[in-house]
């Protein structure tokens, strides 16, 4: 492991060269930037593994079965388990999907699931993304360099081989393919995640599209190539969001989308990874209620561990959240990348009181959670080891079975004092060793 | 009962002219309990390719593509509608139409103008029908103050608009009120141009109520599309390469044909 610690310089001079970039808005300019990487890998064990693959294939299941439900028969809603109000009047919730029924069933086909474990080891649940989590990239990349730096180490280590994440994305597309090419959609060069979508087309073999190469006609979606030929689309792994996706059904000041992709979407034309829709299902109020999901679906009780959240729209939990404010994590539902997350015991005695009522006001736009003790990780800083807050997202593909992505993008935040680990924030990366035995 | 005779088309015209040309229109009038229509006729062009779908609200759309640079762009539809404004829309409640969209959102405004409106008697619909009669009185119908794009909310701090503003004001108010509304696009005798009105969910089905002109729907308006508001019902959509001066022409006709026995 020493061996790859003193590559570290080297490994990020690489990391640059290859444009493992990360993109940031900040006072509507895009700044790109590096997202720095750090050697010591997040290692977890075999038998740690196992129980985590079973609670996350395990938890992806239960919200693939709820997206399902929400856009069809609403049984959950029906039954009392989640109050209509945290579906139809979220933002994530969209009529425009009403009655779709994607290709196999399937909407969220790349979750990424972040988690935090404590210090007692146990892990718990921090996030669901089944939008478009990505991340997937950086762990990617960064083991192939490591590799290079220090060769015997994974052997030496019972490391599970990483690299197969394209072949992972290759096969769940294929599986819900309509029937036509597969494409990678990206808004471009100036989105956040463009090295990610660059590496996974090259890697897994997808066309790299932009919008003005699709085009959508007889209800069918159209490539069209640099010869001017144009190749039936049968599975497009979109990274924009569902506002800009089709400026006919949604946002339509939209120049990024595809003109009436959902018509052809709707019509079985096209398989759409994710699914339109799915942020009804990773809204924080949601959250909430995954545990409860597992059952309902799955008749199963949850093995992974949310972590102690309370819904201030629920009166018991709104007292308490007011009488331990100051102990506690608010989460303003709406928000996401490490925005609109507030500290309690950050709080002027002032602010306190203003949250309060906040709260009081709109209590179904926040969640409140205690803190987690965090078990640190260690980085390297002027060549010492120093503890860091770290979580992991790990990345769940669901095709014909669901499997977990034996890695994953373990972040840190760079800053002593912070537990906000988002790359949109600055944190870095480390490898994410599963252990074979 | 009556039978109505609707004709409806827009014209664009486009200097220069554009190419890369999507669209989306939502023109058709579709049978209910309330409408039967019969298509007599209907055109898009020019179109290279021209399909009829159905959305997430349940209206029929005419989506295609036209690639080759065009400078002229129209479409129409010509039919008839036996209309029974007596009967009633029944069908399940969507709950998205409980909740705010949105055009639609409870702000202050909304919650003062509620609550000037004082206690609402009766059954929803009579309730639904107080609203509609409150709101009448106390806006005015000037066009040219609001855009497509005005909320509720902003329309009634001016207490002026077109239907479209008269439209989404109620479905907050009525929504507000725990009455599930959507907002109705359609045509109506003596209008030239598409019409915008409210349905409100009442026992098992959708009544109309036309806040513009303080009626309740009847034999004389034949209903397009529907939807949380005005966004989910937009007539025609279209988006294409080009620089150009956009102008447009609609026309509508919409007669009474009854023979006289059947009224």
């Amino acid at each position: 492991m020493q061996n790859l610690v003193d590559h570290t310089v080297e490994i990020n001079k690489l990391l640059a060269r290859y444009g493992v970039k990360f993109g940031i808005y900040k006072n509507q300019e895009f700044h790109e930037q590096l997202f720095p990487f750090d050697a010591i890998p997040r290692v977890i064990t075999h038998e740690e593994y196992s129980e985590l693959e079973k609670g996350l294939i395990q938890r992806v299941d239960a919200l693939n079965a709820f997206l399902k439900d929400i856009y069809s028969e609403k049984k959950i809603v029906k039954d009392n388990v989640v109050p209509e109000d945290f579906i139809f009047a979220s933002s994530g919730y969209l009529p425009q999907c009403e009655g779709i029924i994607p290709p196999k069933g399937i909407y969220s086909h790349i979750s990424g699931i972040d988690l935090v474990q404590a210090k007692d080891k146990s892990w718990y649940i921090l996030e669901d993304n089944l939008r478009i989590p990505s991340g997937a990239s950086y762990p990617l990349i960064a083991r192939e360099l490591c590799r290079r730096a220090a060769p015997g180490t994974f052997k030496e280590n019972n490391v599970v081989d990483n690299r197969n994440y394209h072949k992972l994305l290759k096969e769940t597309m294929d599986y819900v393919n309509c029937g036509g090419i597969s494409v990678i959609m990206t808004p471009g060069r100036y989105n956040a995640a463009y090295f990610e979508h660059s590496y996974l087309a090259e890697r897994s073999g997808c066309v790299l599209a932009m919008y003005n190469d699709l085009f959508v006609e007889k209800n069918q979606l159209f490539y069209r190539d640099y010869k001017g030929e144009n190749k039936k689309v049968g599975v497009i792994y979109r990274r924009i969001s569902d506002e800009f996706l089709d400026p006919m059904s949604f946002n339509s000041e939209s120049v990024i989308g595809v003109p009436n992709l959902m018509d052809v979407y709707r019509a079985g034309n096209v398989a759409i990874v994710n699914a339109p829709g799915n942020g009804i299902a990773d809204d924080k109020g949601i959250y909430y209620f995954v545990p409860k999901m597992i059952k309902y679906y799955l008749n199963e009780e949850p093995i992974l561990k949310n972590a102690p959240t309370y819904l201030p729209f629920y009166e018991e939990d709104r007292k308490y959240v007011l009488d331990n404010l100051e102990k506690l994590v608010i989460k303003d539902v709406a928000e996401a990348g490490g925005y609109g997350v507030v500290f309690g015991s950050d709080l002027s005695k002032e602010k306190l009181e203003d949250m309060k009522q906040l709260i009081i006001n709109e209590s179904r736009r926040f969640i409140a959670q205690e803190v987690i003790d965090f078990l640190d990780l260690d980085i390297m800083e002027n060549g010492e080891p120093v503890p860091r807050k770290a979580d992991l997202r790990a990345f769940v593909l669901s095709g014909k079975e669901t499997k977990v992505w034996a890695s994953g993008l373990t972040r840190f935040s760079r800053n002593p004092d912070s537990f906000v680990v988002n790359s949109s924030q600055g944190g870095g990366f480390k490898d994410t060793w599963v252990l074979s035995r | 009962m009556r039978t109505l005779r609707f004709l409806y088309r827009t014209s664009f015209r486009f200097q220069p002219p554009i190419f890369n040309h999507s669209f989306a229109i939502r023109c058709i009038p579709v049978t209910n309990q309330v409408q039967k229509i019969c298509i007599e006729g209907r055109y898009v062009r020019p179109a290279d390719s021209l399909n009829e779908v159905v959305d997430g609200f349940g209206n029929h759309v005419f989506i295609g593509h036209i690639q080759d640079y065009h400078q002229y762009f129209e479409y129409e539809v010509v039919g008839t509608a036996q209309v029974d404004g007596m009967q009633v829309q029944k069908e399940p409640l969507q709950l998205m139409y409980k909740y705010p969209s949105k055009y639609t959102g409870y702000t202050k405004e909304i919650r003062e103008f509620y609550k000037a409106i004082g206690r609402l008697k009766g059954t929803d619909l009579e309730k639904a029908v107080t609203i509609m009669q409150y709101l009448h009185e106390h806006f005015t119908y000037v066009s040219g103050v609001t855009d497509i794009y005005t909320t509720a909310a902003e329309a009634l701090k001016q207490r002026e608009g077109v239907c479209q503003d008269y439209a989404h004001i109620m479905i907050a108010l009525c929504k507000y009120a725990g009455i599930p509304a959507r907002y109705v696009v359609g045509l109506m005798i003596g209008e030239g141009s598409t019409h915008a009105w409210v349905e409100v969910y009442v026992d098992g089905g959708w009544y109309g109520l036309d806040p513009t002109n303080n009626l309740h729907i009847d034999d004389y308006y034949v209903k397009i599309a529907h939807g949380r508001d005005y966004d989910d019902c937009i007539v025609d959509k279209g988006q294409f390469n080009g620089i150009t001066n956009q102008q447009q022409q609609v026309y509508v006709r919409v007669e009474d044909i009854t023979e006289k026995d059947e009224k």
